[in-house]
């Protein structure tokens, strides 16, 4: 598990800040599959304001029941995506927990997400401590060889 | 002299009965001994029901601040811009709780449709919340549907409600929509939170006359007359309950205090002077009348009833008393109603023997209204009576023309036949009538007789 969070640790610049609006066509502003879309959306734990994105991409093209529909399918997605497992994973990779669970669903979700924080700081801790005690092997092992060094020329 | 075992029958045919049903006593002999053995009682563990906290609905952290401007808002009456702020959020990135104030802000601006919408979101995201479900009870009672109203209520004291409101609506629904007996038992729940509030006493009065439990609804009603004593309502609703127990005179006691306390509807005052007439306080009975007609526009249709119920009595004297004290009013009705009254004058010319008078009524009825019916029926045994058979005979066929009349324009003329030895015809005339009308199955055997009638003749002649 430690190793895995230390991978974790490692990519945590890069996947951090991804809100990056999703494209869409103006085809699809009125034939997408809007019920996939707010599922989709939900279940990659994307805040359900994702949608506002497609309401200024879209304009008045946007299908008239598409932010029902969209919703219908965030509700589904979220209520599959705040689990203690995605809380963990969410937490593991040090994302911020950007409360996109409904209050009455967090519990599990945050429960992981505490618990990842507490391992990957424990994780953390044990890296700061392999550091320094290889630190200090090389500091004693400097010792040693400037003692030797000094030995030979005397 | 009025014959009293036909008035009492006459009674019983007059009077219109405001009453449901009757009680149906049982004799019970108290010389026996009953021995009812009864399963003995057993505790059954209530079923846990989960935390409290679980049916009440809590904001999330993060809304706490939005929580406080919200509350200021509202304390300031601002229903408006706190609905904005909310509206400013998808609904699933609210709380229930702050989800369920949206809904209860809609419902006060009246948009019902909406916090209906929204009611229901926040059960299906929270289904214990008590409050949630007595709003929505309260909504679908506006929206008139008594059923979702029924299942949110019983709902939200399923979940533990103790509110007086709530139970007293269930009583309400459960009374409207199921039996009685299931209403009792809200009401005295609301009754027990609030025993001063008048709608329970009377929702709890109601279940219990319609359960006809009379001795405990008596009971409850003295009491709440004890301290309105003026109200006029309960003094009516005390006249329905005697007059449920068969206790006519006590009814009309209650009647007469409403009636004194200023009640002037109609059919309380057409009640009690049936009740007076059937208890033989005539001058009362009389005196009512007068009033209701001196009080209220003429209302033909009550006047005829008036009339027709003194003369059954034959209070020959006094129905003609009754129409002469309105007649500076006859005119001004239209011609339909001055030719019953005219029709009703004949009859009582007719009875107090002024055939004159009556001849001269019968044709000013008929004049106003060709098509009366009734006139022309009466009119015709009239004229049968004055043995002036042909115009009797035509008056029938008139009858006979209208539908609603023609079996007994059928019948007079078998009759008229009869009495002027045409016994041909007026076979004919009964036989016609038993075929179109099944029900007149004692017309048989007189066809019988008739018919034995018309072959002895052909005997004798031949």
């Amino acid at each position: 598990m430690y190793k895995c969070l230390t991978i974790a640790l490692l990519s945590i610049t890069i996947s951090a800040c991804n809100t990056t609006p999703d494209l869409i066509s103006n085809d699809d502003c009125i034939n997408n599959n809007w019920v996939d879309t707010g599922y989709n959306t939900a279940i990659s734990g994307k805040s359900v304001r994702h949608f506002n994105s497609y309401i200024e991409q879209c304009g008045e093209k946007l299908a008239d029941n598409a932010k029902a529909t969209y919703i219908e399918g965030f509700k589904k997605g979220i209520q599959e995506y705040c689990t203690y497992e995605n809380g963990y994973e969410v937490g593991s990779k040090s994302k911020l927990n950007s409360n996109t669970c409904p209050y009455e669903l967090r519990t599990e979700f945050n429960k992981g997400y505490k618990v990842a924080t507490i391992h990957l700081k424990e994780a953390k801790a044990k890296m700061d401590q392999l550091s320094e005690d290889m630190q200090e092997k090389k500091r004693v092992h400097a010792r040693a060889e400037m003692a030797a060094s000094m030995g030979n020329s005397k | 002299m009025l014959n009293h075992i036909n008035k009492q029958a006459l009674f019983c045919k007059l009077l219109v009965v405001i009453i449901s049903c009757f009680i149906m006593r049982n004799s019970v002999a108290f010389d026996d001994v009953f021995n009812i053995q009864v399963s003995k009682p057993t505790f059954v563990l209530p079923q846990f029901t989960g935390p409290y906290r679980e049916r009440e609905a809590s904001i999330a952290p993060e809304e706490y601040e939005t929580a406080e401007r919200l509350k200021a808002l509202l304390q300031n009456n601002n229903q408006a811009e706190v609905l904005q702020e909310l509206e400013s959020f998808y609904n699933i990135e609210l709380s229930a709780a702050m989800l369920t104030l949206k809904a209860q802000i809609y419902f006060s601006l009246q948009k019902y449709d909406n916090a209906e919408a929204l009611y229901l979101e926040v059960l299906s995201r929270k289904p214990q919340l008590v409050r949630v479900h007595r709003d929505l009870g309260q909504l679908y009672l506006l929206k008139n549907n008594p059923r979702k109203a029924q299942k949110h209520f019983a709902k939200a004291i399923a979940l533990g409600s103790n509110e007086a409101i709530v139970h007293g609506q269930l009583g309400y629904l459960n009374l409207t929509l199921h039996s009685p007996f299931s209403a009792i038992s809200e009401y005295q729940q609301a009754m027990a939170i609030e025993p001063e509030v008048i709608h329970w006493q009377q929702g709890l009065f109601s279940a219990l006359s319609q359960a006809k439990m009379y001795s405990a609804a008596q009971a409850l009603l003295a009491e709440m007359l004890v301290k309105n004593p003026q109200d006029i309502d309960l003094w009516v609703h005390q006249a329905v309950l005697h007059l449920n127990m068969n206790e006519s005179k006590q009814a009309l006691a209650s009647l007469e205090m409403a009636i004194l306390l200023g009640n002037k509807d109609e059919n309380h005052l057409k009640t009690a002077i049936q009740l007076h007439l059937q208890l033989q306080s005539y001058e009362r009975a009389f005196e009512l009348i007068t009033l209701h007609i001196d009080q209220t526009t003429l209302n033909v249709k009550t006047l005829n009833t008036y009339i027709q119920w003194l003369v059954q009595l034959e209070m020959w004297q006094e129905a003609s008393e009754l129409l002469t004290s309105i007649a500076p009013k006859i005119s001004t009705m239209n011609k339909i109603a001055q030719s019953i009254l005219f029709t009703q004058t004949a009859n009582i010319n007719n009875k107090r023997k002024k055939f004159s008078q009556a001849d001269r009524n019968y044709q000013k009825a008929l004049r106003l209204n060709p098509a009366n019916g009734e006139a022309l029926l009466k009119y015709a045994l009239f004229a049968s009576e004055q043995h002036k058979n042909i115009q009797a005979e035509t008056l029938y066929i008139r009858a006979e023309a209208l539908p609603e009349f023609e079996k007994q324009a059928l019948l007079g003329k078998a009759q008229l036949y009869i009495n002027t030895l045409r016994h041909k015809e007026a076979l004919t005339h009964l036989q016609k009538a038993f075929n179109r009308y099944p029900d007149l199955h004692t017309v048989s055997e007189q066809i019988e007789v008739l018919k034995n009638i018309i072959k002895l003749n052909k005997q004798k002649n031949t």
